[in-house]
């Protein structure tokens, strides 16, 4: 009980002592840090030891199927379906699943796009596997970002705060989805196509960010 | 192959999450840094050694939710740039060598104590703490970090972890105490 009390104080100390960083003046990192930085997550995947291509081939999606299935079956906390997700409720997180992925992609076939991107933005950065696509977009004169990504179904796994706000049942272009507002002033939003998982985190306000969503598009 | 194949989502995944965290809350992170360096260039610095140590060592930082992380990250570039403001001014911080026993070590803070002292008084008590204490204490009743990982986040001796929080909560039961 007493840990639960200095966490609390030191949980409202924090929030004291950092929320005048949830607003901060615009920054222009340097070209030289901005290399530094994309060299420092290019060596990530390489400093992590081996990389072997796996093949997606119908054993090894069989097994991975299995070990989420199990997985599944293990959760011992009340378990809730909302929106179309699957959610497992932690003390202090919802982590977010898809659910009915039988008949789902089960590597990215169909690529989407923002199709109305604000002006000022340019692609920042993007980073491809198979199972999921995140472009990073960037307004250098308001120095905000856009984040973007897609996933299939299956390898879809999010952990939402559930601590400081809620999440709220939303539609884009008619599927169902999550509007959440995290601590740092980012509007998110998580909706299902049927096909795939689409995430769209962004420093725009809520209207702005929602049309961003409405506007993605399939990718000719 | 099932270990090599998830060995390998985690890495991409991770390697995106980081980005994506990176680009999310840069600017965050660089003003904490440039409030305590006020030097452009240094603060840049500060942020890229925080992302070199969350690369260097991702366990924790994927083990935390969103919100945990940021808060991780905040504490930690704070630490990165006191460290580097005290190399800057050649101000070292000393500390002791002798270990901190295991009786020592654990200080009680029982709720029978801490039921003495309102909320408020005791942030305020925590707020006068040096800042280096304070963020071991944040680190390890808030976010819940091992000594260890502590160590490893702020590149400091698991002993200086200890002493760190030794040093803490005697404090804060020797103010407790002393108010009466």
């Amino acid at each position: 009980m007493s840990e639960n009390i200095i966490k609390s104080v030191l949980e409202e100390k924090y929030f004291k002592e950092f929320d005048v960083y949830s607003n901060v003046p615009n920054h222009f990192f340097s070209f030289r840090h901005k290399r530094n930085m994309k060299a420092i997550f290019a060596n990530t995947s390489a400093a992590n030891g081996t990389i072997t291509r796996v093949r997606f081939n119908k054993q090894f999606v069989t097994i991975m199927v299995a070990i989420i299935f199990l997985a599944v079956l293990s959760i011992t906390a009340v378990a809730m379906a909302i929106a179309g997700f699957f959610t497992k409720e932690h003390s202090d997180n919802t982590e977010l699943f898809a659910i009915n992925y039988e008949n789902a992609p089960m590597e990215i076939e169909d690529i989407y796009y923002i199709s109305a991107l604000p002006i000022g933005f340019e692609v920042y950065s993007k980073s491809e596997t198979k199972i999921s696509i995140t472009t990073t977009y960037y307004n250098q004169s308001d120095d905000k970002y856009i984040v973007f990504s897609q996933h299939t179904k299956e390898s879809f796994n999010a952990h939402i705060d559930n601590e400081h706000g809620e999440m709220t049942e939303t539609t884009v272009n008619g599927y169902t989805g999550l509007y959440y507002a995290d601590n740092a002033g980012l509007n998110i939003l998580v909706w299902d196509d049927k096909d795939y998982i689409f995430k769209l985190s962004s420093e725009l306000a809520k209207t702005e960010t929602e049309n961003l969503a409405k506007s993605t598009k399939l990718l000719k | 192959m099932i270990s090599v194949a998830l060995a390998v989502l985690k890495t991409e995944g991770e390697q995106i999450e980081l980005s994506n965290f990176y680009s999310l809350y840069s600017k965050r992170l660089y003003a904490i840094a440039y409030s305590k360096l006020h030097d452009r260039q240094d603060a840049e610095d500060a942020v890229q050694e925080l992302f070199l140590r969350l690369a260097d060592k991702p366990e924790k930082f994927f083990s935390l939710v969103d919100n945990k992380r940021v808060a991780y990250a905040d504490v930690i570039i704070r630490n990165i740039s006191i460290d580097a403001f005290n190399a800057r001014n050649k101000v070292t911080v000393t500390e002791l060598s002798e270990e901190i026993s295991a009786d020592e070590f654990g200080v009680s803070l029982e709720d029978n104590v801490l039921g003495e002292i309102s909320k408020s008084e005791l942030l305020n008590f925590i707020e006068t703490l040096p800042q280096l204490q304070q963020d071991v204490l944040t680190l390890h009743s808030m976010l819940e970090l091992s000594n260890a990982e502590i160590a490893n986040s702020l590149h400091i001796s698991e002993i200086a972890v200890r002493q760190r929080l030794f040093f803490a909560r005697e404090s804060i039961l020797d103010y407790i105490k002393n108010r009466k």
